[in-house]
């Protein structure tokens, strides 16, 4: 049993029928999936068809913190939120910081699962343990920093933490993302589902505090984490001060920072005009997330016109990528402008700037006129037709309401051959790494639960050279299928789930992660995990959520790239002339099935599951 | 003697105030020669940065690159170089 760490209480809202019931959490599910991604992948898995709309009143839109969310863990306050994505039609966790999720505890909850559909536009209004459903009638087309402050207003309380879309949430682009504070749970059209339940936000406040279980095991442990932080050779001394905008002079300088929809990769150099340096002359500061002692979101002041006086928090890498790289985009303000708009619109930074990359090249090509940009010359580089664009998309309006939802659907909506020039895995755009040029990177977009993301299978040993677990060969396609294994089972154990910001595996914690996660658990919530029990959780949370997929029709033909990755090498630079061609992917889905113990099809097996304690996934599945 | 081409970004960069350098060394040098000529020409507040880590479990301090190879799965710093390799020294990033 725990006895810390959880508030052990899940709320279950209808707003059909605009009622709602606490339900305990089962230890069970806690020792299995920790929390965070661990919980709502379980509970969409058990509650959800896998065949459903994802738009329709079956889906459902959860929320969860973790067993550390809350308590003085360092680098917690995160959550998971799922719902069967309309960008992908398969899982779509997405996670963000800030300070809802610690709010979220707070409130009561580990976990908040949203059913139905409202009647009118309606926001929650949820303050230890009483839940309001309230008209959100005035918030309708309210940007998303506007709609959190009318409803802080409304509610007579600045100390509010709101959880909310913007316009392009409301329309139901698949590109909506969820915004809370200034974070984001970007990817994948999460925000389409809470627009499409005609919910407009969630406000949450309360006063219960966490309970640790054991106190001396928690501190040593805690210590042990907070040492390693303080020895990282990275994160005190360059991350606390740049963010992430530092990975733009890495992955340039490897040669695999993707430039205008990936047909010059290596061929210019960025980093001059967009890496760190660039883009800290535009520095008014840094922010962090609750509970957070590194503050590495960086506040960031366009200083040029006609950007001049928009701030946002970031740039973060991959926005420099996708308005900047992506679209040929060199100007830090316009970047700044882009990534302000996006937020306030509700649309997530790097899908979009990928659809506009994608529109670009169409008009490059010809099959895009001006007639079909409403006059915007939509040539790569232009920043002020990709900032208009972001506008458009965010309003649906002319070409924008043909890319708001992705570029798989644009380029349906478009054909003439746009297909192939439509960058996505399983409809989700890619992120910000020529994964040409970093094997396991790539094969962890293939075969990702939630299509091409970076951060489920992050390959920390090509884009950042750790040794952990061993030290790989960027280039080399064998071996690649275990390593990605583990990268997705460690992502998930050690950040997706307790939950933790991941950045702390990336700089601190990897020589002894799972040994940190368990530590940690077993300090704030009493729970014995051993370091292998902890990874395992990693294992069983990407086998649930592949056979969700499985469910919903995806198969081996999903874990796929873009036909450019496989037969148009890395033009130019130190990652030049290597590409993915479709036997070598092949080699490394093979690899990666028999790592994971799944068929040749990729399908997990009944011993599989029933190993991991998921047998009811095999009787679903309608294994023998 | 063989040439070749070390980049630098980030910290390093802005210590020796240049992002490329050419080094002429004699044949069969390695990574290692290459961090002393490095540490010799721009003295101790870049050496620092070359000092092997005492806990090899540890974050590494320093990811060196050999033609966009990680010289963990070549020779480590013994890796003997050739004419025109392609060398990238750089401390740690993450973040993305």
């Amino acid at each position: 049993m725990y006895s810390g760490g959880y508030t052990g209480k899940i709320l279950r809202v209808d707003l059909s029928n605009r009622t709602f019931t606490e339900e305990s959490l089962p230890v069970e599910t806690a020792c299995d999936f920790i929390g965070g991604a661990g919980f709502t992948v379980k509970y969409l898995f058990d509650e959800v068809p896998a065949d459903c709309d994802p738009l329709g009143p079956e889906n459902k839109l959860i929320y969860a913190a973790g067993p550390f969310t809350g308590t003085r863990i360092p680098c917690a306050s995160r959550m998971a939120i799922n719902a069967k994505s309309p960008l992908t039609g398969a899982m779509g966790v997405g996670l963000s910081g800030g300070h809802f999720p610690v709010e979220l505890k707070r409130a009561g909850y580990d976990a908040l699962i949203i059913e139905g559909v409202a009647e009118k536009p309606t926001y929650l209004w949820i303050k230890n343990g009483k839940v309001s459903f309230r008209s959100a009638d005035d918030l309708q087309g309210l940007t998303s920093t506007d709609c959190q402050q009318v409803i802080k207003d409304e509610l007579r309380d600045q100390n509010v933490r709101i959880s909310c879309i913007g316009p392009a949430g409301e329309k139901l682009s698949r590109l909506a993302c969820i915004v809370n504070e200034r974070r984001v749970v970007g990817r994948r059209g999460l925000g389409a589902v809470m627009g499409s339940k005609n919910l407009k936000a969630i406000a949450l406040r309360g006063d219960q505090q966490m309970t640790i279980a054991d106190e001396e095991k928690f501190k040593a442990a805690r210590k042990r984490m907070l040492d390693a932080m303080k020895k990282s050779p990275v994160l005190y001394s360059q991350f606390a001060h740049e963010g992430t905008s530092g990975n733009v002079d890495n992955c340039t300088a490897l040669g695999i920072f993707p430039t205008r929809n990936w047909t010059t990769t290596g061929m210019e150099d960025y980093a001059e005009k967009i890496g760190a340096e660039a883009i800290a002359t535009r520095g008014v500061g840094r922010t962090a997330c609750a509970e957070c002692p590194v503050a590495c979101s960086q506040m960031r002041l366009a200083q040029t016109p006609p950007y001049t006086g928009i701030m946002t928090e970031g740039p973060e890498y991959e926005t420099l990528y996708s308005f900047g790289g992506v679209t040929g985009v060199v100007s830090p303000d316009a970047i700044i402008a882009a990534d302000r708009a996006a937020d306030e619109y509700g649309i997530d930074t790097m899908s979009a700037g990928v659809t506009i990359a994608f529109a670009m090249e169409l008009f490059e090509r010809g099959i895009l006129t001006v007639e079909d940009t409403g006059g915007l010359d939509l040539s790569f580089g232009n920043h002020e037709s990709m900032v208009q664009m972001v506008r458009m998309m965010g309003e649906r309006e002319g070409l924008g309401d043909v890319l708001a939802d992705g570029v798989r659907i644009a380029a349906q909506r478009i054909g003439r051959g746009s297909e192939k020039y439509a960058l996505h895995v399983k409809g989700l755009e890619l992120p910000a790494y020529d994964v040409r040029g970093a094997k396991a990177h790539g094969l962890g977009y293939a075969t990702s639960y939630t299509g091409a993301d970076h951060n489920k299978g992050y390959a920390i040993q090509e884009i950042f050279g750790l040794p952990f677990p061993y030290p790989v060969d960027r280039f080399a396609v064998e071996g690649k299928g275990a390593l990605t294994m583990w990268n997705q089972d460690a992502r998930t154990a050690v950040g997706d789930c307790p939950t933790m910001c991941i950045f702390m595996l990336d700089t601190s914690v990897a020589p002894f992660l799972f040994e940190n996660t368990a530590g940690l658990l077993a300090g704030a919530t009493g729970l014995e995990l051993s370091p292998d029990d902890v990874q395992r959780v990693g294992e069983r949370v990407n086998n649930l959520a592949r056979a969700f997929n499985t469910l919903a029709g995806l198969t081996r033909a999903d874990d796929d790239l873009p036909e450019r990755l496989k037969t148009e090498p890395i033009p130019a630079g130190p990652a030049k002339g290597h590409c993915i061609p479709q036997k070598d992917l092949d080699l490394m889905l093979d690899e990666y099935y028999e790592a994971r113990g799944w068929t040749p099809d990729g399908v997990p097996t009944r011993a599989k599951l029933e190993e991991l304690r998921l047998g009811y996934a095999a009787d679903k599945l309608g294994l023998a | 003697m063989i040439t070749v081409r070390v980049r630098t970004i980030g910290l390093l960069k802005s210590l020796i105030r240049q992002g490329e350098l050419d080094f002429e060394l004699p044949e069969d040098s390695t990574v290692q020669d290459v961090l002393d000529a490095m540490a010799q020409t721009y003295g101790p507040q870049v050496a620092v940065h070359f000092v092997e880590a005492e806990d090899r479990s540890a974050h590494p301090p320093l990811r060196v690159t050999v033609n966009g190879r990680d010289i963990a799965v070549l020779g480590d710093r013994q890796t003997v170089l050739s004419d025109g390799d392609d060398i990238l020294v750089l401390t740690p990033i993450a973040g993305g």
